[in-house]
């Protein structure tokens, strides 16, 4: 079970910190055992922060995270993260990318051949062991790093946006293989996205993220049955849980928008000086 | 058809190229030769005169004794050159801040004609082995920080949180993510450093020591020794295509994207 | 304008002035240990001495027109070996971006050029050539020439395909061609090669003076050290230093002007 406790995040601006961004305001979220929750926000809503949060890859300025009681802090093995993309470390093999963690916590090669075998065939990669990186496609890679991420066995995997930069048709494809895996390993996932339709075809809850500072506006449940296959996404239930987040998001996204284009300017004149 | 004979035509191409280059030594053979007959009088040594002046050095032992102290310099000075620029080159390049401040500094240092500062590695380092590899090394730190600093901005920031999430230590995040990262880069940076560190032995020995193929060449003017000195110049000639070959095609092989020339003492 | 934008714009201003800042300091750092190192005895005066004594010593040598013959023989062997660069690297250059197969076969041999320890050549051109200004000019050129003759080509070669086809369209003559499209397009590129090659040209100089001759700045360095001259050596050190970096500044200020015309 993993719990996130009051989590906010501060950042100081300037030399003198006096001016401060506030990414993420009192995140309070408990996620069971096998379950699968998604986040969901607008641009710049601090998603990505509280992922790296989670991940022990950031401090929070307040609150805490616990898994089964026991706290968070520092990156921890039963934390495992999948990131947005080229992730993958070109100079090695599949094989060798998916090896990677193991090796460096001084697993036997035998053990680490086997392990890794196991889990391209679980992502479906099986034929590819000895390619590069290079030579696969964005939605290949993608599955080398979840591969590489499932092989260490940790009990939560956090994913940011880990589908956003493939195309419709490979996102819906390795989002019903995700679901596989995640059936097949009893993981618990949380997932991070900014695309509605992914969320609700994947998750058990959703939580929606506000604008800066981020908060949790509503967590919404998902009852609609699995297993979710194409058709499902053409079911009213389905449609009718998207519209609903979207009406909870649409404002949310404005304001977003809005902090983003007063974030360009700034970066225009930063340029300038 | 068309195909075909721009195929053809290619491989011609190709052909005369690796031929052109294999005619290039050749052709400074012959110019040597020539400039004998040219400069009949004054003191000048062909490649038959080197050539027999280089057997005959090997033989009484003075190439062989020189050659060695000068590689052993070279050996201890370039390692030295690469840890440490290495270590400053990544611990400068890990941080944009560092990196805008020591760029320029470096550069400028880089810059300047060391040969004017060796008398200050004679007053620290006395006249021995030390100060010309102390000398050879501050040639050498110089491509080796700046190339690895540069190649640092080439590291992914998630390949580091990748390394961070997989609790790697300091060590490991080093050798399995940085330093495959930096590679191409970083191997300009080693063969520009060899270059100069070769080149700081060789001059440090030209102006102050006592043993060394540098030493031993200016000894040598003194005694019109001609076919001596350009049996040296053969030699160092030697080492340096020979390394330079080896990096050269390692830096293909890792897709170095440039292969600058750039060369400064 | 938001609140938001001005912070923004300060964080980013106060960032450079930050950089520059400690630039500053990290200099006069080194300038202050320079100075204060050998006063307080934490250096030796026999390795160093303070910077305010070499600057003193060189002012007095300078006015005293001690300095002006080193000063004139190296200013001599430097703009010579560089013109000589000059005039023959940038033809070589051009021939051998017009001759495409030459610069392939010649192209591993320019690679492996400075990979020789290349002052080796020194002692060779002094036995031949004697000592004097000649063997001087002769290692400084072809320490050079080739920098110029590598960026002339790939200079050239860099010009975008729209401006020769626009020079075609107007039915230039080749020379025309060389003359209002080629060169003017390929300066920027052309004088960073014309920038190595007279830092080259200075290093070339300075270094073979150092290592033997009868004259020169150089040769003033180590005369001075052997003579156990040490505020004479540090004198002319400082000398050398200031004009490398002098040069340095200038010649890399103009070429980014030159860069910055050539983008807009």
């Amino acid at each position: 079970m993993l719990e996130l406790r009051n989590l906010s995040k501060t950042y100081g601006l300037g030399d003198d910190r006096t001016s401060t961004i506030v990414a993420l305001d009192g995140i309070d979220l408990t996620v069971e055992e096998g379950e699968f929750v998604s986040i969901i926000g607008p641009t710049g809503c601090g998603k990505s922060t509280l992922f790296e949060v989670i991940g022990g890859l950031t401090d929070a300025t307040e609150g805490r995270v616990d898994i089964d009681g026991d706290r968070v802090d520092g990156p921890d093995e039963r934390i495992g993260m999948v990131f947005q993309d080229h992730s993958t470390f070109p100079w090695l093999s599949v094989i060798e990318n998916v090896a990677f963690g193991l090796r460096m916590n001084g697993v036997s090669k035998a053990e680490r051949r086997e392990r890794a075998h196991e889990m391209i065939d679980l992502v479906g990669l099986s034929g590819f062991e000895d390619a590069s990186p290079t030579e696969l496609s964005g939605g290949m890679n993608q599955r080398v790093a979840i591969a590489r991420t499932l092989v260490m066995d940790p009990d939560i995997i956090l994913m940011d946006e880990p589908f956003g930069a493939l195309d419709e048709q490979t996102r819906l494809i390795i989002g019903n293989e995700l679901l596989r895996i995640w059936r097949e390993t009893g993981a618990t996932i949380l997932f991070v996205t900014h695309n509605i339709n992914e969320a609700v075809q994947l998750s058990d809850r959703i939580a929606v993220m506000s604008a800066r500072p981020g908060r949790f506006k509503t967590i919404v449940d998902n009852d609609i049955p699995r297993p979710r296959d194409d058709d499902t996404m053409s079911t009213e239930a389905f449609n009718d849980l998207v519209q609903r987040l979207w009406t909870e998001l649409k404002s949310e996204s404005r304001k977003g928008m809005e902090q983003q284009e007063g974030r360009t300017v700034t970066a225009g004149s930063e340029a300038d000086s | 058809m068309s195909v075909r004979a721009a195929v053809v035509r290619r491989m011609d191409g190709i052909d005369s190229v690796r031929v052109g280059q294999f005619l290039v030594p050749v052709g400074v053979l012959v110019v040597w030769q020539a400039l004998v007959g040219v400069t009949s009088g004054v003191a000048f040594a062909g490649p038959a005169a080197t050539f027999s002046a280089l057997v005959g050095g090997i033989e009484a032992g003075w190439l062989a004794t020189g050659l060695r102290r000068t590689m052993t310099e070279l050996v201890v000075a370039y390692v030295l050159a690469v840890v440490a620029g290495l270590w400053i080159g990544v611990a400068l390049g890990s941080s944009d801040f560092w990196s805008d401040v020591f760029e320029p500094i470096l550069i400028g240092t880089y810059s300047i004609p060391k040969v004017t500062l060796f008398p200050m590695f004679l007053f620290v380092f006395q006249l021995g082995m030390d100060s010309k590899i102390a000398f050879g090394w501050f040639h050498g730190v110089f491509p080796v920080a700046i190339l690895t600093m540069s190649a640092m901005t080439t590291v992914s920031d998630e390949h580091l949180k990748v390394a961070r999430s997989l609790r790697l230590s300091r060590w490991q995040t080093f050798r399995e993510v940085i330093v495959p990262s930096i590679l191409p880069g970083l191997v300009i940076g080693l063969r520009l450093g060899f270059n100069l560190t070769f080149l700081g032995i060789v001059l440090g020995e030209m102006f102050a020591a006592r043993e060394g193929l540098g030493y031993t060449l200016v000894e040598f003017i003194a005694g019109g020794q001609i076919d001596r000195i350009m049996a040296i110049i053969v030699v160092l000639v030697a080492v340096a295509a020979v390394v330079n070959v080896g990096f050269f095609a390692l830096e293909s092989r890792l897709g170095a994207r440039e292969r600058t020339a750039d060369i400064r003492m | 304008m938001s609140e938001g934008t001005l912070d923004g714009a300060t964080a980013g201003l106060s960032r450079t002035t930050k950089v520059r800042a400690v630039q500053a300091a990290v200099l006069v750092s080194l300038v202050v240990s320079v100075e204060v190192g050998p006063r307080t005895g934490v250096v030796g005066r026999t390795t160093l001495i303070p910077l305010s004594v070499m600057v003193e010593e060189l002012l007095g040598l300078l006015g005293s027109g001690q300095l002006t013959p080193h000063i004139v023989q190296t200013f001599a062997a430097v703009f010579g070996a560089f013109a000589l660069a000059v005039v023959t690297g940038v033809p070589a250059g051009i021939v051998l971006w017009r001759v495409d197969t030459l610069k392939q076969v010649l192209d591993p041999y320019l690679l492996i050029y400075y990979a020789v320890p290349f002052f080796a050549f020194y002692p060779l051109l002094i036995s031949i050539l004697g000592l004097g200004i000649a063997p001087i000019l002769a290692i400084s050129w072809g320490f050079s020439v080739v920098i110029v003759v590598t960026n002339t080509a790939s200079g050239l070669a860099q010009i975008p395909e729209a401006y020769t086809a626009a020079g075609r369209d107007m039915n230039l003559s080749r020379w025309q061609m060389l003359r209002y499209v080629y060169l003017p397009a390929s300066v920027p590129y052309v004088f960073t090669g014309l920038k190595l090659g007279f830092v080259y040209a200075l290093i070339g100089t300075i270094a073979s003076e150092f290592i033997l001759a009868e004259s020169g700045l150089g040769w003033l360095i180590s005369y001075n050290y052997n003579n156990f001259d040490v505020p004479g050596m540090y004198a002319a050190m400082l000398l050398v230093i200031s004009l490398a970096l002098a040069v340095n500044t200038v010649l890399a200020r103009v070429e980014s002007r030159l860069y910055q015309r050539a983008v807009a």
